[in-house]
């Protein structure tokens, strides 16, 4: 088998030899695995191009796809969950859950087709062969799939994907810099990477998990903020992690200037800027509870800023503070 | 010092507040991960683009 793996963090990767004749890609997230094989006459896969930070070597899965083509794909059977409104349906089956693609330029039936188990462990991707170009290896998972998954996955009790910039200052704090887009985290980005000492963990997508020690028989240790390969604008992707130490709301503004902000209020904006699967009590009812252990436990303010330097020296200067 | 004896040496009882509901803003757009995200580079027309089936921007 031809293997190549994708890392967030991980080892870099690389195409290699193995028994069975087929394709697999491995990458790993926020230390959750995913890992896609395909048989010999299969697709042939690769990353993103922003994601080959995230390959990894084949490890331990916590989602395993089977990747294959299809002739024709027609929507799936079972009761509609939820509707995007864009180019993705989510369906409730016997055997689990079916993710449908469509999209206006490529006819009424699917071009992709993404069945998973109930515990999102495990799944198969259909690909409909007339739409690809097979002698070209692409990455089943493309956005917005790879993200669809992983916070149906994170909702299951694993974490919560954020709309936010990350970033680990010279100290190794988490800093989360929440915001819709036009909010300001590309540019807030873009400051922190001239910032000596600070690593930016990404521009647009943040996953939050609890901290687990590696002792499993103990209790969580707190909160850590991981990059992601789904950058923004400024291109900003590390597979690399930190742990949470202030969560600030972005708002442009003509001077720099923290606001506190009230517990519920403050989970009820964080809760507007995460990801989660709103088709399910289980999950949205996970989330909120991990949003109140944030605030309970992290420093939130609105953080109105002006776009330039001396936002990075304010934000500084307020850690000591507290 | 119990909840009791600092309310007498603040003064008295809190003010009551009543409830309120405040409005917190939702991007459903962005929220469900339904487009793609970058302007200007969606759709399969665009070569610079790997994407078959993104037509409209999103987060």
């Amino acid at each position: 088998m031809a293997s190549q793996t994708l890392s967030l963090g991980g080892s870099r990767g690389g195409r290699e030899e193995a028994g069975g004749g087929g394709h697999s890609l491995s990458y790993r997230v926020a230390g959750l695995g995913v890992t896609l094989t395909s048989p010999q006459e299969g697709p042939l896969l690769a990353p993103e191009a922003g994601s080959r930070e995230f390959v990894a070597a084949a490890g331990p899965d916590d989602l395993h796809l089977t990747v294959d083509w299809a002739d024709e794909l027609a929507q799936p059977s079972g009761r509609l969950l939820f509707d995007s409104g864009g180019v993705w349906k989510l369906f409730r089956q016997r055997e689990g859950y079916a993710f449908s693609f469509c999209s206006p330029a490529l006819g009424a039936a699917p071009y992709k087709l993404a069945t998973v188990s109930h515990e999102f462990t495990r799944g198969r991707i259909l690909l409909a062969r007339r739409h690809f170009d097979s002698r070209v290896p692409l990455q089943p998972l493309e956005y917005p799939l790879d993200e669809v998954l992983m916070i149906h996955r994170l909702g299951r009790g694993a974490g919560v994907e954020l709309h936010a910039c990350g970033v680990a200052d010279a100290q190794g704090r988490g800093l989360l810099f929440l915001g819709h887009s036009g909010a300001g985290k590309s540019t807030t980005a873009r400051l922190w990477k001239s910032a000596p000492g600070a690593k930016v963990l990404s521009d647009d997508r943040i996953i939050l998990r609890r901290d687990f020690p590696r002792d499993l028989r103990r209790e969580p240790e707190g909160l850590r903020i991981h990059g992601t390969p789904w950058h923004g604008e400024a291109g900003v992707a590390a597979a690399a992690s930190a742990p949470l130490r202030q969560v600030y709301f972005l708002e442009h503004a003509p001077r720099n200037e923290f606001v506190p902000l009230s517990g519920s209020r403050a989970t009820a904006e964080m809760l507007a800027r995460s990801f989660v699967a709103y088709h399910s009590a289980a999950a949205l009812e996970f989330t909120l509870h991990l949003l109140a252990d944030v605030v309970e436990q992290v420093p939130c303010h609105v953080f109105r800023f002006l776009p330039d330097a001396t936002s990075v020296r304010a934000i500084e200067d307020h850690g000591r503070e507290d | 010092m119990d909840h009791a004896e600092q309310r007498e040496k603040d003064g008295g009882k809190k003010p009551y507040e009543p409830p309120k509901v405040t409005q917190v803003s939702l991007r459903p757009e962005e929220a469900v991960l339904g487009n793609c995200k970058f302007a200007g580079v969606a759709g399969p027309a665009q070569a610079s683009c790997i994407s078959l089936a993104c037509s409209s921007p999103g987060s």
